[in-house]
C-alpha cells in the first residue's frame, strides 16, 4: 500500500485535500481494494464518532457546585479598602472589616482553640485542674510545641468549629443591642451566606462523605463562619 | 439525543461564528434570559444552565480525561463558567462559549496530568490490538469510550475535539499549540487505531 495515499485518506474523508489531489486519490481508490475497504474503515469511525449521544453524570454534581459557588459568593462580598478606616467602625467599613477578616485569617481561632480553649473536643472551662484527667490533658506552657503540632490536625475540627460558633453566637446575640440595625442586617447576611455555604457543603457531603474537596471546603465555611462571628462581637464590645 | 456540534471558527477572538446543527447559535430567549440572570447573581438561572448543558459538558470531560475525573472537572467547569460568566459577551451561544470554557479547562488538565499518562503513549496500539481480539460486541457507543480512554494522548485529544466535538484543525491546532500538519497526522493515527478496534 502506498503511504502517501495511505496517510491522506483522513484528508480525503474531511474533505481537505485539493481537487486534484482527490482525483488522483480516487483513481488510487478504484483501482486498489485494500485502500478502498480502510477508506470504508475510516469513514465508519467517523461515523460512529459523530453519532455518539452525551449522558449526563451518574451522580448529580448540582449540590457540590452550587457549594463552591456559594463559597465564591462570599468571597465576593469583599469590597476594596482602606483597612484604617475600618477603626471607625462605619457601617460600609464594618462590611469590609467583616470581609478582611474572612480573607485575612489563618485560623487564629484554631489555634488558640488547640491551645487552651479546647481540649479533646470539650470546652476548657469545664477542665480545671482540681481533677486528675483533667491535670493530665491540660496544656501547658511547656507544651505548647506539642500542642501547636496536635492543632495542626485536630481530631474534630468540625465539633471545634461548632462549639466555637455557638459560644460566639451566644457573645453576638448578648451585644446585639448595641449595634445599630444596618450593622446587624449587614452581619445577618453575612451570616445567611456562609450558612447557606455550610448547608450545600453539608448536604453534598451527605452523598459523598469522603470527598477531600468538600471536606475541606465545609471546614473553611465554618472557619469563615467563626471569624466573621469574632469580629461580630468583638464589635458589640466597641460599642458597648 | 444527538450530540450537538460546536466548530467553532473563531476560538481566539470570541465572535460569533459558532455553530451547531440543532440550536440557535445565540441559544433560546430563556437561555439567555437565565445568562443575564445568572451573571447578575441568580444561582438557580445557573443550575437551570447547569441542567441544560451537563450532559454535553460531560460527555466532554469523560471523553476527554475518563470516568474517573470527568465528574470532579465537569464541576471545575460549571464553578469557572460562574465565576466568568460576567465576561460573556452574548455574542455567541452560552452553549459555545461554555464549551469553550470546558476544553481550556480540560486541556488544562490534561497538562498536568501527562506525565502520567504517557505511559499510554507508547503501547496504546498494542493494548487496543490485544483488547479488540477479546471483547465481544458490546454497544458501539461504549466500545469507543472504552477505545479512547486507551487511545495514545495526543491522537485521543485531537480525535475528540475534531470527530467528536467537531473543532477543525486550525482550531484545534491552536488550542494545542501544534500545527495542522501535527494534527492531521494525529487524527489519522487515531483513526487507524479505533478502525481496528471498533471492525472487530
Amino acid at each position: 500500500m502506498n503511504d502517501d495515499r495511505f496517510q491522506r485518506l483522513s484528508e480525503y474523508l474531511d474533505g481537505e485535500l485539493s481537487e486534484p489531489e482527490s482525483a488522483a486519490l480516487e483513481q488510487a481508490l478504484e483501482a486498489d481494494a485494500e485502500l478502498a475497504g480502510l477508506l470504508e474503515q475510516l469513514r465508519e469511525v467517523k461515523r460512529v464518532a459523530g453519532d455518539v449521544d452525551d449522558r449526563g453524570p451518574e451522580t448529580d454534581l448540582w449540590p457540590a457546585i452550587a457549594a463552591r459557588i456559594d463559597a465564591e459568593r462570599v468571597v465576593e462580598l469583599k469590597p476594596a479598602r482602606d483597612s484604617r478606616r475600618r477603626l471607625t467602625f462605619t457601617v460600609p467599613q464594618f462590611a469590609a472589616a467583616m470581609i478582611a477578616t474572612l480573607v485575612m485569617g489563618t485560623g487564629a481561632l484554631w489555634m488558640a482553640s488547640s491551645l487552651g480553649e479546647f481540649v479533646g473536643g470539650e470546652p476548657a472551662a469545664t477542665v480545671s485542674a482540681e481533677t486528675p484527667e483533667a491535670a493530665t490533658t491540660s496544656p501547658r506552657v511547656g507544651e505548647l510545641p506539642v500542642r501547636l503540632v496536635e492543632s495542626a490536625e485536630p481530631r474534630n475540627p468540625s465539633r471545634k468549629s461548632d462549639v466555637a460558633i455557638a459560644a460566639l453566637e451566644a457573645r453576638l446575640a448578648e451585644g446585639r443591642d448595641n449595634l445599630d440595625s444596618s450593622t446587624v442586617r449587614i452581619i445577618e447576611e453575612s451570616l445567611a451566606t456562609i450558612d447557606r455555604a455550610i448547608e450545600s457543603a453539608s448536604a453534598a457531603l451527605e452523598a459523598d462523605p469522603g470527598n477531600v474537596w468538600l471536606n475541606r471546603h465545609l471546614a473553611d465555611s465554618k472557619s469563615r463562619k467563626v471569624r466573621l462571628l469574632e469580629k461580630a462581637a468583638a464589635l458589640t464590645a466597641v460599642r458597648t | 439525543m444527538a450530540h450537538t456540534r460546536y466548530p467553532i471558527d473563531c476560538m481566539n477572538t470570541g465572535t460569533a461564528l459558532a455553530e451547531s446543527r440543532n440550536d440557535d447559535p445565540r441559544g433560546s430567549s430563556d437561555e439567555q434570559d437565565d445568562v443575564r440572570r445568572a451573571a447578575a447573581g441568580d444561582v438557580q438561572a445557573f443550575e437551570r444552565l447547569y441542567r441544560a448543558h451537563v450532559a454535553r459538558i460531560h460527555g466532554l470531560t469523560r471523553r476527554m480525561l475518563g470516568d474517573d475525573l470527568a465528574d470532579e472537572v465537569t464541576q471545575d467547569v460549571f464553578v469557572r463558567a460562574w465565576s466568568k460568566l460576567d465576561s460573556f459577551r452574548g455574542d455567541a451561544a452560552f452553549g459555545t462559549w461554555l464549551h469553550r470554557v470546558a476544553v481550556n479547562l480540560v486541556l488544562g488538565r490534561r497538562k498536568e496530568l501527562g506525565r502520567r499518562r504517557e505511559r499510554f503513549i507508547g503501547d496504546g496500539e498494542a493494548v487496543l490490538e490485544r483488547e479488540s481480539r477479546t471483547r465481544e460486541s458490546p454497544t458501539v457507543r461504549l466500545e469507543l469510550e472504552a477505545a479512547l480512554e486507551r487511545l495514545p494522548d495526543g491522537a485521543r485529544q485531537v480525535f475528540v475535539l475534531h470527530d467528536v466535538e467537531g473543532y477543525r484543525h486550525r482550531e484545534i491546532a491552536e488550542l494545542l499549540g501544534v500545527t495542522t500538519g501535527t494534527t492531521k497526522a494525529q487524527l489519522h493515527r487515531a483513526r487507524m487505531i479505533l478502525r481496528r478496534y471498533l471492525s472487530r
